[in-house]
């Protein structure tokens, strides 16, 4: 379902041409409930797919992804609370370090790509599309009392 | 008979009745006015009238405002719905009406075009920001191959990148990984244009004396392979110079819209060249 909603329906909600990385939010959700291996798990995953229905390389999202999830798992384990904000600014971070590592990635498979260009047209726009609806999402499930539970459950508290 | 009448009250008051109604008939009869008597009577009388029927008439509204209205709310809420239904329908019956317009014209440009074409429709992008592509719904099984361009009857969109069984990507004009071999339709100048991630376009190692000027139409100019020549690329919107520029850049407004793209065509095989055209290329 991930691709389909990512390539068709986010297009409606997608602002001068920018859509927010849905697979990201996912990914980093899982990490943060489950640990790294899930989350570096449930990031190859969702790397595959994209990596299937995208012209670039393949195996670039397999890794960014992959690595991303494990991170957030790391975080996850890591932090006992969090503050509301805290996932805003995650996922921002979390956004940026994607498109810098899908930066270096075009520029050693060859394409010429200008990082001042990338950074401003489409690094930074989607890292502040995702950090607010991602944040928005993702602090809306962590309020739900079952999920706040199930993560207290899964950090062994 | 007097004597009878007097004796007998009933029939005294009886007989009195008949007599007045003679009378009072006879003085109609003669037109005369008997006012003085009727308009006490239709006064005390239409009073009690108005009373009955505004009592009535209350009645009735109480009625119809609230022991009526359970039947009527029921209706109305029926009606509504059907009239949403009506409107989900109406609509749907438009979409089909102007799906059926497009394919029409595609047709009928599949038809008359010297191209092999196969129209396919498109049914996805891009999951991503860092490419412009289309996701279609035909693929190797539909004799669609890599590097086969595409277009629409507007102008050009881009080629196919990948192919799977059912569906293929197709990287659009507007991807900064796209270069189209193109030439200024008026003048012939050749050059080359290349997407910037975003709507624009730009043609680019044109001759610093190349006289093109905003409006000029950009064609393909058939050299890369993917298209033939002569598909409209777009038209200028403004000439891009610097001193140190070796060539002239210019900036193309594309004659597709790719935000709105629906159906496209995939060129499956180009027309034969001209044999005229050959032997005129080899002598010159």
């Amino acid at each position: 379902m991930l691709i389909p909603v990512q390539s068709i329906l986010l297009e409606w909600v997608s602002i001068y041409g920018i859509k927010p990385d849905l697979s990201l939010w996912f990914v980093y959700l899982i990490g943060f409930l489950h640990g790294e291996w899930k989350g570096g798990l449930m990031g190859v995953l969702c790397g595959i797919i994209f990596d299937s229905f995208s012209p670039g390389k393949f195996g670039m999202n397999i890794f960014i992804k992959g690595l991303l999830g494990f991170t957030a798992g790391f975080l996850g384990r890591a932090l006992l609370e969090t503050k509301a904000l805290f996932h805003f600014g995650m996922l921002f971070f979390f956004s940026i370090i994607q498109g810098i590592l899908i930066y270096w990635f075009l520029l050693i498979g060859g394409e010429s790509v200008i990082f001042r260009e990338v950074f401003f047209q489409i690094i930074l726009p989607q890292a502040l599309y995702d950090c607010v609806l991602g944040g928005l999402m993702i602090n809306l499930i962590f309020a739900i009392p079952q999920i706040q539970a199930y993560s207290l459950r899964e950090k062994g508290i | 008979m007097f004597r009878f009448l007097l004796g007998n009250r009933r029939f005294l008051l009886l007989f009195l009745f008949f007599l007045l109604s003679i009378l009072l008939l006879s003085t109609k009869l003669r037109d005369v006015s008997l006012s003085f008597v009727e308009k006490p009577l239709v006064a005390v009388i239409s009073g009690i009238e108005i009373v009955f029927s505004s009592l009535i008439h209350g009645v009735g509204s109480f009625w119809e405002g609230y022991v009526d209205l359970t039947g009527v709310k029921e209706e109305n809420q029926r009606l509504r719905m059907e009239i949403e239904r009506l409107k989900a329908e109406t609509g749907r019956l438009q979409d089909i009406q102007f799906t059926n317009q497009r394919v029409n014209e595609l047709l009928g440009f599949i038809q008359e075009s010297p191209l092999g074409l196969s129209a396919a429709r498109v049914i996805g992008r891009d999951p991503g920001n860092w490419y412009q592509t289309l996701i279609i719904n035909k693929g190797s099984a539909d004799g669609v191959h890599e590097d086969m361009g595409v277009m629409t009857p507007l102008g050009v969109v881009g080629r196919v990148i990948k192919v799977k069984p059912k569906m293929a990507q197709v990287l659009l004009m507007v991807d900064r990984n796209s270069a189209i071999a193109a030439l200024v339709e008026r003048t012939r100048d050749e050059g080359m244009v290349q997407g910037n991630d975003r709507d624009k376009i730009f043609m680019k190692y044109l001759p610093l004396t190349a006289e093109v000027g905003v409006g000029a139409r950009i064609m393909t100019s058939g050299l890369a392979g993917f298209f033939p020549k002569g598909l409209l690329i777009g038209t200028v919107v403004n000439v891009v110079k610097e001193e140190t520029d070796l060539f002239k850049k210019l900036q193309i407004r594309p004659a597709v819209d790719f935000s709105k793209l629906e159906e496209v065509l995939i060129i499956t095989s180009l027309p034969s060249p001209d044999p005229k055209e050959l032997i005129k290329d080899k002598l010159f």
